[in-house]
């Protein structure tokens, strides 16, 4: 067979055109494509713009949250608000002795200082507390149902439609309420208590409302129960301890088998044991204490040191079990 | 022809398409209001304007300009890339493609002047990802289809080919697929498209020596079993 060459460049041997149809049909075909990815984009940006928007929002309410932690503090030398009204964040405020409040969101304390020490009217919502064991500062929270005064400790005061809570982490707070049984109750780390309005209509008692009153308008046994103890706290801090049995005594004598009355009992074992140093007194009151009834977290301490003080007596004198 | 008219809302543009011996068909577009006075512009602008004017046009987002770049080079891009690739419906795709990223990135082009090279190698690219894809499927075991290449050389000739030169054109096409994919792709812009050296390169994102040295090993290869008319005296 007879060999012609191809023509450099090959093309001129070859079919160079697109029928225009096709070039419309594939033209339009790639605006198409193109305006789709196009919305693509617009839908992934959208996307990811919703996504950055939640993680920004996580961010916000995790800070939000965190602040709870760091949440604006009065020091030292600022002076304290004279109400603490939160939204939807706590807020704690540190006094000048290291102590601390926290007011829950949503909560209204009104707190007053004078001479006495320290009165928080809670309005509503919750407060947590935390006061030095050392410090000199007397709190007093008070709620329309129930007064709760503090001895040395870290807790919480809830307050509901129609009743209060009242929850120890640690330490002891002493609880008054016309709405329990005595009229007194002492509570201790992990106990708390719930005091609700019975009927009938008790006396009344001092309300938050009622804050224009510097001080609350207890019932007479319960104001000299109080005095006492603070009377016996006071003596103690100015270094007169043997000054500060009087009180306690008088407390026992006056309620013998209330529970103050085994407070009383149990704050004199500790003066004698830690303080004065005569065991003999401070076994007998750290009996009594255990015999009247104490909160089980100081029963648990007043029985340790019943064993450490039996452990250094003579064996014919056994502590009682 | 082109004829454009300014209405109250909107700008009508007529326009043709010409194509060698094809059908001469109107497009309609509307276009963002320019005014309302109505004029005419000079007949065939579209089909005479240069690529710069075009690409200028574009830019500011004229559709009509963007519907002349495609007209203009749409048959040089999809011969060359069925050519290059033996299929037809590859070549449509590749021409689709090419024409979204030069949509795509017309905005960033530097010497407008220099669109034509510029479409030729984002259409070459293309095609080297199809060659690298093909690759990749026959190393995994998924060969091409049983589909027969649709456009194999001799299958492309033109109706004044004469039937020596379509079997010769057949040798053609055996011969180059024996050669390595650059070899055979340098060889094919050079002398099956005609392109210049510098196109060449500029296609094939490489040196000019380099596609040289392509060209002249698979012209040594091509020469020893085709008939071709003439010799490059520039490799």
């Amino acid at each position: 067979m007879r060999r012609e060459p191809i023509p450099l460049p090959v093309r001129d041997v070859l079919v160079n055109e697109l029928p225009v149809r096709t070039v419309e049909r594939i033209f339009d075909d790639a605006m198409s494509r193109r305006a789709a990815r196009r919305r693509a984009r617009v839908r992934t940006g959208v996307a990811l713009g919703l996504a950055a928007a939640a993680v920004l929002a996580s961010f916000v309410i995790g800070r939000e949250i965190g602040r709870r932690e760091i949440a604006p503090v009065v020091t030292a030398h600022a002076p304290l608000p004279a109400v603490i009204a939160t939204g939807a964040s706590a807020r704690r405020v540190r006094f000048d002795d290291g102590s601390w409040l926290e007011a829950a969101p949503r909560s209204r304390v009104e707190i007053e200082e004078d001479a006495a020490g320290t009165r928080l009217s809670l309005a509503r919502g919750g407060v947590e507390l935390e006061v030095e064991p050392r410090s000199a500062r007397r709190i007093v929270v008070e709620t329309a149902l129930a007064r709760v005064i503090v001895v040395g400790t870290r807790f919480s005061v809830v307050r509901g439609h129609d009743d209060v809570r009242v929850t120890v982490v640690h330490g002891l707070v002493r609880v008054q309420s016309p709405w329990i049984e005595d009229g007194v109750a002492m509570l201790s780390a992990g106990e708390d208590l719930v005091v609700r309005r019975a009927l009938p209509e008790p006396p009344p008692t001092p309300t938050v409302e009622n804050t224009s009153d510097r001080e609350p308008r207890p019932r007479p046994e319960r104001l000299d129960v109080d005095a006492l103890f603070r009377e016996a706290d006071d003596l103690q801090r100015a270094g007169r301890p043997r000054d500060a049995i009087a009180p306690l005594e008088r407390i026992l004598a006056a309620r013998p088998r209330s529970s103050d009355a085994a407070l009383a009992a149990f704050t004199l074992g500790r003066l004698y044991d830690d303080v004065i140093g005569d065991r003999e007194l401070a076994v007998r009151a750290f009996e009594r204490s255990r015999s009247i009834g104490l909160p089980s977290g100081l029963d648990v301490e007043a029985r340790a040191r019943l064993e450490r003080l039996a452990s250094a007596r003579s064996p014919e004198d056994p502590v009682a079990p | 022809m082109w004829l454009r008219g300014a209405s109250a809302g909107f700008e009508l543009t007529i326009g043709s398409v010409s194509h060698s011996g094809g059908p001469v068909p109107l497009r309609v577009e509307r276009m963002p209001a320019l005014g309302r006075t109505l004029r005419l512009i000079e007949p065939d602008e579209g089909e005479r304007a240069p690529d710069a004017v075009l690409v200028a046009r574009a830019t500011a987002g004229d559709r009509a300009a963007l519907a002349a770049i495609f007209h203009r080079y749409a048959a040089v891009v999809f011969h060359l890339t069925a050519r290059l690739l033996r299929d037809r419906i590859e070549a449509e795709d590749v021409l689709q493609e090419t024409f979204e990223i030069v949509l795509d990135r017309l905005g960033g082009l530097r010497d407008p002047s220099a669109l034509r090279p510029w479409i030729l190698q984002i259409a070459v690219r293309q095609a080297r990802h199809r060659f690298r894809r093909r690759k990749l499927l026959r190393a995994l075991g998924f060969g091409r289809s049983a589909r027969e290449p649709d456009a194999a050389l001799e299958l492309c000739a033109s109706e004044n080919a004469s039937p020596e030169q379509r079997a010769e054109l057949a040798l053609l096409d055996h011969s180059l697929l024996q050669l390595a994919d650059e070899d055979r792709l340098a060889w094919m812009l050079r002398h099956v498209e005609g392109l210049d050296l510098e196109d060449v390169a500029h296609a094939c994102s490489a040196s000019l020596a380099t596609v040289k040295r392509r060209i002249q090993r698979a012209d040594s290869h091509v020469r020893t079993r085709v008939a071709l008319d003439g010799r490059d005296h520039e490799t």
